[in-house]
């Protein structure tokens, strides 16, 4: 191994990042070259004082800025899960509302086809036709009608 | 660095379980932190930083497709948060500032007061040399050199290949090497 290699090689050197086979030549030629191993000692001797400066601890207190940064996205947004998970659960109790009103709907329905019937005989129709467009839909009072 | 646990914490996140958000914030926080005080240099932005990482990680965690470990993904976020405000700051250096207030570091126990100016200057001379390096190879640097992280790692945090992270960490250290490199030879 060449100087120009062996010092291209010193910062992967001192970090372990060779195979062995280069780690190996790195060393060999470390051992023979004076100049190199001058230039070794200088990396490993800055990299030790990098070293030294440690970095500190995370504050205590910092999951709750972070908490606290997330619950008025919770209450106001769309961009969290928890969103997503109210906004759901908001969904499915608006659409059980909605099925109890159509339900109820249909059972106005119902009583009025029974007070069709029952007041045939007077030519009033009760109720008025909810889906009075000239088709018969799943649902509307013909159908029922036929059914029944 | 990722384990099973990672795998189902996350999984637990992205249902949007607030205590999992709680576990992961406990396991990455002194990491994330410790990569935001290097880059930044000072407490003060560090915590920022910190904060910043965790709530755009933990508002975004539906994005996490597990392509790469959870730990890589919220390595990327921090950095990128460190970079913006590195941008934003240029060519203020504070990393003197973080050496000062290093006093409470255990370095202190059992050195005499001579030693411990000594290696108090050697610390403020190497932070302020990784300061005055470029923001890209800081970075590459910051995660290499200060925390340890294996090459393969760095290259899918910053999105490079191995060897250009080995020619960068190569370069960023023959810098500091350069600009400590009065210092060292004087304290010998």
């Amino acid at each position: 191994m060449n100087c120009p290699t062996c010092e291209r090689n010193l910062s992967a050197y001192v970090d372990d990042e060779l195979t062995t086979d280069v780690r190996l030549e790195i060393e060999a030629h470390l051992d023979e070259c004076a100049a190199c191993r001058a230039e070794f000692e200088g990396h490993q001797a800055a990299w030790e004082a990098v070293g030294m400066a440690p970095a500190g601890q995370a504050p205590e207190e910092l999951w709750e800025s972070i908490e606290a940064e997330l619950q008025p996205q919770e209450k106001g947004g769309a961009t969290t899960l928890e969103d997503l998970a109210l906004m759901l659960r908001g969904l499915a109790g608006e659409m059980q509302d909605l099925r109890q009103t159509v339900d109820g709907m249909r059972r106005e329905m119902g009583e009025g086809e029974w007070d069709e019937e029952r007041e045939a005989d007077e030519d009033i129709r009760v109720p008025s036709r909810p889906f009075a467009s000239g088709r018969q839909r799943p649902g509307s009072i013909e159908q029922f009608k036929r059914s029944s | 660095m990722e384990n099973q646990a990672d795998v189902g914490l996350i999984a637990a996140c992205q249902q949007g379980d607030p205590r999992s958000f709680r576990r992961v914030f406990e396991i990455y926080r002194d990491r994330v932190y410790a990569l935001c005080r290097h880059m930044a240099g000072n407490d003060e932005d560090a915590e920022d930083l910190t904060q910043e990482s965790f709530v755009w990680a933990f508002k975004n965690i539906g994005s996490f497709r597990a392509e790469a470990a959870f730990g890589t993904w919220l390595y990327r976020i921090a950095s990128n948060r460190c970079l913006a405000e590195l941008r934003k700051r240029r060519p203020q250096f504070q990393s003197v500032e973080m050496a000062e207030k290093n006093n409470v570091v255990p370095l202190t126990s059992g050195v005499n007061p001579e030693d411990l100016m000594v290696r108090k200057e050697l610390i403020q001379r190497a932070e302020t040399a990784v300061a005055a390096l470029p923001e890209q190879q800081r970075l590459v640097f910051v995660l290499g050199t200060q925390m340890g992280m294996r090459y393969r790692e760095i290259g899918e945090i910053v999105g490079c290949s191995e060897d250009a992270i080995k020619v960068r960490i190569h370069r960023a250290r023959k810098r500091v090497r350069d600009a400590m490199k009065p210092y060292l030879e004087n304290g010998k």
